[in-house]
């Protein structure tokens, strides 16, 4: 996905426009699969993930002229419609009750080992990059990222000064870098 | 605080994974704008995180595809009609049907049409043209008295808003009347915007944008009116679409000034 973005996204946004089949194609053969690993990340259902990863492919298919390239990557554009969309449904009341329960601090690492069981035997770099990552910093990530909270809502979740959570973000993220440069 | 400190105070972190406040994320962009090495740490702080985001990529159902296509067809069917004559495979039920009589009652419907707009059109002109004299003195009349109550109005605070980045030549006067809230700009000395674009005013409130209207085009008033705006701590103008945008694209920032 790093190879050559700038060109092949801005090709990509060009055929966009164009809105046939070849265009979708390459849409989806490059995008969908990242696009519905973050949707299931924040969702955790597989059935409604389908349905969320065919509204953001709607979305994107409908709003692609007012993408600017000049505000950022497309993907950053597409990934940001997803994490809305799923997050957005993960807000809604249905959703919530259920999950207030279950992302709490302690239960944080059942979850993640569940969720690593549906993963497939191809995601070993993930496998391997969580091994590495700090608890705490994979928390943070979590937390904000792809369940769209607050500082203060993390905080909250942690049991955690404000200050901390900031000075947590950073830290996680260096590391993110650190072991992705290794 | 020197550009290092600001690049390692934690705030681009917080903006990439979402957490930043409305007055943090606008700092950031408007540091961003000035600072091409905080935008490159933004991009890379970003890249890395996505990067990650990745990692978990999972193929969707096989029949994703396929279902998805199809819904992209449905939900393109109100745009796509015009274009009809290029698409008719798109639509298997009329074309089987009946096809030569779908499309020449498509036909019809749009002769009559054309028809009707240019009849309305014409109608239109010459209307505008009997109108244009008396219309514009008037609003010229109307600007200039506007102008004048609003210079000797004690109730009325001058705002200068100091040109941003590349445009800091401009200076824009914008003045709020204390009292009743209006708010009046005067854009005369900013560049004619291009075709399809429109100068916005924005209210900063408690860090968070509020759109205070788009500067009409094409008007000869020296000064304009914009929405009534109760609270502010600062105004600011980027140069949006037509039409005005629900937020503002800070790149496009031109010029701003606290209150």
């Amino acid at each position: 996905m790093t190879a050559n973005t700038q060109n092949t996204e801005t090709e990509l946004v060009a055929s966009l426009k164009n809105k046939d089949r070849q265009a979708f194609n390459y849409l989806y053969d490059n995008y969908a699969g990242a696009l519905y690993g973050v949707i299931i990340k924040i969702l955790d259902k597989q059935e409604v993930a389908s349905d969320i990863l065919q509204e953001v492919f709607v979305k994107i298919w409908r709003n692609i002229d007012s993408y600017d390239a000049g505000r950022g990557r497309l993907y950053t554009w597409m990934l940001n419609i997803a994490r809305n969309a799923a997050i957005d449904t993960l807000r809604s009341s249905g959703y919530n009750q259920e999950k207030n329960t279950q992302y709490s601090s302690d239960n944080m690492s059942a979850h993640e080992s569940r969720l690593s069981i549906s993963m497939k035997t191809d995601h070993i770099g993930l496998k391997q990059l969580l091994l590495v990552l700090k608890e705490e910093h994979r928390q943070v990530i979590d937390l904000s990222y792809f369940k769209g909270y607050t500082q203060e809502e993390i905080a909250k979740e942690l049991d955690i000064p404000l200050g901390t959570v900031k000075t947590r973000c950073r830290k996680a993220l260096l590391q993110l870098k650190d072991i992705m440069k290794s | 605080m020197n550009i290092e400190d600001y690049i390692s105070s934690g705030l681009i972190e917080a903006y990439v994974l979402g957490v930043a406040s409305p007055e943090e994320m606008h700092e950031l962009e408007l540091m961003a704008s000035k600072h091409p090495e905080v935008a490159t740490a933004i991009s890379e702080c970003r890249e890395q995180l996505e990067q990650y985001a990745t990692l978990y990529s999972q193929a969707p159902p096989d029949d994703m595809k396929e279902q998805i296509w199809s819904a992209l067809q449905q939900k393109e069917l109100p745009a796509t009609i015009s274009n009809q004559n290029k698409h008719t495979d798109a639509y298997p039920i009329s074309d089987t049907n009946k096809p030569g009589r779908v499309v020449s009652m498509y036909h019809l419907y749009r002769a009559v049409a054309v028809v009707l707009l240019i009849t309305s059109m014409v109608f239109n002109l010459l209307l505008l043209m009997k109108d244009r004299a008396s219309k514009q003195e008037l609003a010229g009349l109307k600007a200039e008295q506007e102008k004048m109550n609003l210079l000797l109005s004690p109730a009325v605070k001058s705002i200068p808003l100091a040109g941003v980045g590349a445009h800091s030549a401009n200076t824009v006067m914008l003045f709020w009347n204390t009292q009743n809230k209006e708010v009046y700009l005067s854009l005369k000395d900013l560049p004619t915007p291009p075709i399809g674009k429109q100068y916005q005013l924005w209210a900063i409130v408690d860090g968070k944008p509020i759109n205070a209207g788009v500067y009409a085009l094409n008007s000869h008033a020296l000064i304009q009116k914009m929405k009534v705006i109760d609270r502010a701590q600062m105004f600011a103008i980027t140069l949006e679409k037509q039409g005005g945008s629900d937020q503002p694209t800070l790149t496009e920032m031109y010029v701003a000034g606290k209150v």
